[in-house]
């Protein structure tokens, strides 16, 4: 059939309109909501401290993200009057040296872990005051594009108090009471948060994942041969999931040997919980059988629509959408029967859900446009969506906020510039 | 078209007018505040819910019942009216056939952005297409009534013309669009009354032909 230049013309006008229109789709937000929050309260990091816990709040935040499943669930609850109880200002490299380095915070043994690119920092969770500082580290830094990450990686806390960082070299061992070295395991380049359980501590690097007892001898090192800069490893009850260079692997965490290994290119950490492991891609967020690898389900906004980093609460999945080029947005799925079904969504900006209460959901995001604009840990309630408070750092990036550590009742958080400080119930003397 | 047919007509006219004021309703006076983040189901009966879906059936009700209303004058009146009211009254109901279409397009489109953008366009388009129809429409029906033997409708629609932007102006929120849209309520009452009092065809002029 011959084609005349009219036809031709209507033709091609036809298809850059439809092809325009469906690449704007893929660019833009499925979420209807484009407004930022408005927290019915504000407290700011800088307030004066209404004092020490009377108690340590109890549980625990002993690795990024929370769980060595990395979850993001804390379970509890948080006060509705929540104020600065303690607040510490840490030693940290100048920013002409070292950066704007000070790593999310981890909570374990009554214990604050914080890590700037030199050093690991402990604080007492009750009072804030130092425990120990250790001496010099290569701790693992990496510039993060995401104005929600820490540049340094957290350190880990194990079950007898220790303390696991990950280096620029390996993995290193510190006492818990003191902050000494207790061991270094080498041959491993920009660990990521290691994971650690009663028997010992999975180290995933550029190259290869170790699992090392607590004593400090390795059991076991596998290549995953991953030149990106490692993200933290996940563990199930009978799982590790790494990302590795041809998607994300099932290892046995006794041995190391490859369970399955998922064709999913992932751009942020992969989370197990129960049966399932959780990764965010560009084509959305996929649940995977963790026995078997089979894929349970994929969950999509749609083309050109990242969905990442995924906290996993008791009956709710948050997840941040990324388009293309528009502000993000956070997801709330329901998850009650299996399935996700979006129940509530909010702009985030560049933002994201970091963790997660039996009610909350906690984000970090911009309270508002331009360089003025403050960064906040902003709590969403579980439900509606609604922004109930929020823990305001500043606009400076030196006052950003990092991925705060939630246990029962109270928050720790720490900025980018090595403000360490921790949040409770206040007006009811505490 | 049948008396019965006519009178039913402007019984939908007259509620058509009804929910146009309704869902004018600004949503804090039913108590919905102010939201941080879009919820996708809301709870039954909650104010939420009511914005959500409540509102918008009733709008697409509204657009039908002002839609049946005019059909219904133009087939009364067509043998008898002349050019203005024939050719207003065409350019109404078309105008109208085009928002009872926008109306669900846009608020579909509200409802889910993801697969919604072809949808907003399009419903922004035939919105913006009815919009322009409908005023100079509405102005020639208004002319052609003024001329009949039952002026009254004819000022009804100029009421309409001129009270909505006037009202839509000179009213404060949050109480400008229901006052706004008082006109209009007021415009298809009468055109409901009309049908269902006066089910005969009008004629202009008291000569039976306008033509």
């Amino acid at each position: 059939m011959a084609i005349d230049r009219r036809r031709f013309l209507e033709l091609a006008g036809a298809a850059a309109a439809t092809g325009g229109t469906v690449a704007l789709a893929g660019c833009t937000s499925s979420c209807p909501d484009s407004d930022r929050p408005t927290p019915d309260r504000t407290v700011s990091i800088r307030e004066t401290p209404a004092g020490p816990f009377d108690e340590p709040p109890p549980g625990d935040w002993p690795t990024l993200h929370g769980t060595g499943g990395r979850t993001g669930f804390a379970g509890g609850s948080l006060p509705d009057r929540l104020g600065v109880r303690w607040r510490t200002d840490l030693d940290v490299p100048s920013t002409d040296e070292g950066s704007l380095s000070t790593s999310a915070p981890t909570v374990g043994d009554g214990t604050v872990v914080v890590a700037d690119s030199r050093r690991v920092h402990a604080l007492s969770i009750r009072t804030g005051e130092h425990r120990w500082r250790s001496d010099p580290l290569p701790v693992t830094v990496h510039d993060t594009l995401y104005e929600y990450q820490a540049n340094s990686v957290s350190p880990a806390i194990g079950p007898g108090g220790d303390v696991y960082v990950g280096t620029r070299e390996g993995l290193t061992a510190l006492d818990g009471s003191d902050g000494s070295v207790r061991w270094t395991v080498g041959g491993l380049t920009d660990v990521a948060p290691p994971v650690v359980t009663d028997e010992g501590v999975f180290a995933l690097g550029r190259e290869s994942i170790t699992a090392t007892d607590r004593s400090g001898e390795e059991r076991w090192r596998r290549s995953v041969g991953r030149g990106a800069p490692p993200v933290a490893p996940a563990l199930g009850d009978s799982i590790v999931v790494v990302t590795a260079d041809d998607g994300v692997r099932g290892l046995d965490p006794a041995t190391g040997d490859e369970r399955w290994t998922a064709d999913r290119r992932i751009e942020t950490h992969p989370v197990v919980d129960g049966g399932a492991c959780f990764v965010g891609t560009t084509e959305g967020l996929h649940a995977i059988d963790v026995a078997s690898g089979a894929e349970d389900w994929t969950f999509s906004r749609g083309d050109y629509r990242a969905l990442l980093s995924p906290v996993i609460a008791a009956d709710t999945i948050y997840v941040v959408e990324q388009p293309g080029e528009a502000g993000a947005a956070s997801f709330a799925l329901d998850r009650t029967d299996g399935t996700p079904d979006p129940r509530w969504c909010s702009y985030l900006g560049s933002g994201a859900v970091t963790a997660a209460t039996d009610d909350l959901a906690l984000a970090i995001l911009s309270l508002g446009e331009g360089p003025d604009a403050a960064q906040a840990i902003v709590a969403f309630t579980k439900s509606l969506g609604q922004a109930r408070w929020a823990i305001e750092g500043g606009s400076r990036p030196r006052d950003w906020v990092t991925p705060p550590a939630v246990v029962d009742g109270a928050v720790v958080a720490t900025t980018r510039g090595g403000t360490a400080v921790a949040l409770g119930e206040v007006g009811t003397g505490g | 078209m049948a008396r019965g047919w006519l009178r039913s007509f402007g019984g939908a006219s007259i509620l058509g007018g009804v929910l146009t004021v309704l869902v004018n309703v600004p949503s804090t006076w039913y108590g919905l505040e102010p939201r941080d983040s879009y919820v996708f189901d809301p709870p039954p009966l909650s104010p939420l819910w009511i914005n959500r879906e409540l509102v918008p059936v009733l709008s697409v009700a509204a657009a039908i019942g002002l839609l049946l209303g005019v059909v219904g004058l133009v087939r009364r009146d067509w043998s008898v009216a002349g050019r203005a009211r024939r050719w207003g009254g065409v350019g109404v109901v078309v105008a109208f056939v085009g928002v009872t279409v926008a109306v669900p397009a846009l608020l579909y489109s509200l409802r889910d952005p993801a697969g919604g953008v072809l949808l907003t366009f399009a419903g922004l388009g035939v919105g913006a297409l009815s919009l322009l129809v409908l005023v100079p429409s509405a102005i020639l029906l208004a002319y052609g009534y003024l001329k009949t033997d039952r002026p009254r409708l004819g000022y009804a629609f100029v009421g309409l013309l001129v009270g909505v932007p006037v009202l839509g102006f000179v009213v404060p929120e949050p109480t400008k669009a229901p006052v706004a849209a008082l006109p209009i309520a007021v415009a298809w009452g009468v055109l409901g009354v009309e049908l269902f009092r006066h089910p005969d065809p009008l004629s202009g002029g008291g000569n039976g032909n306008e033509r």
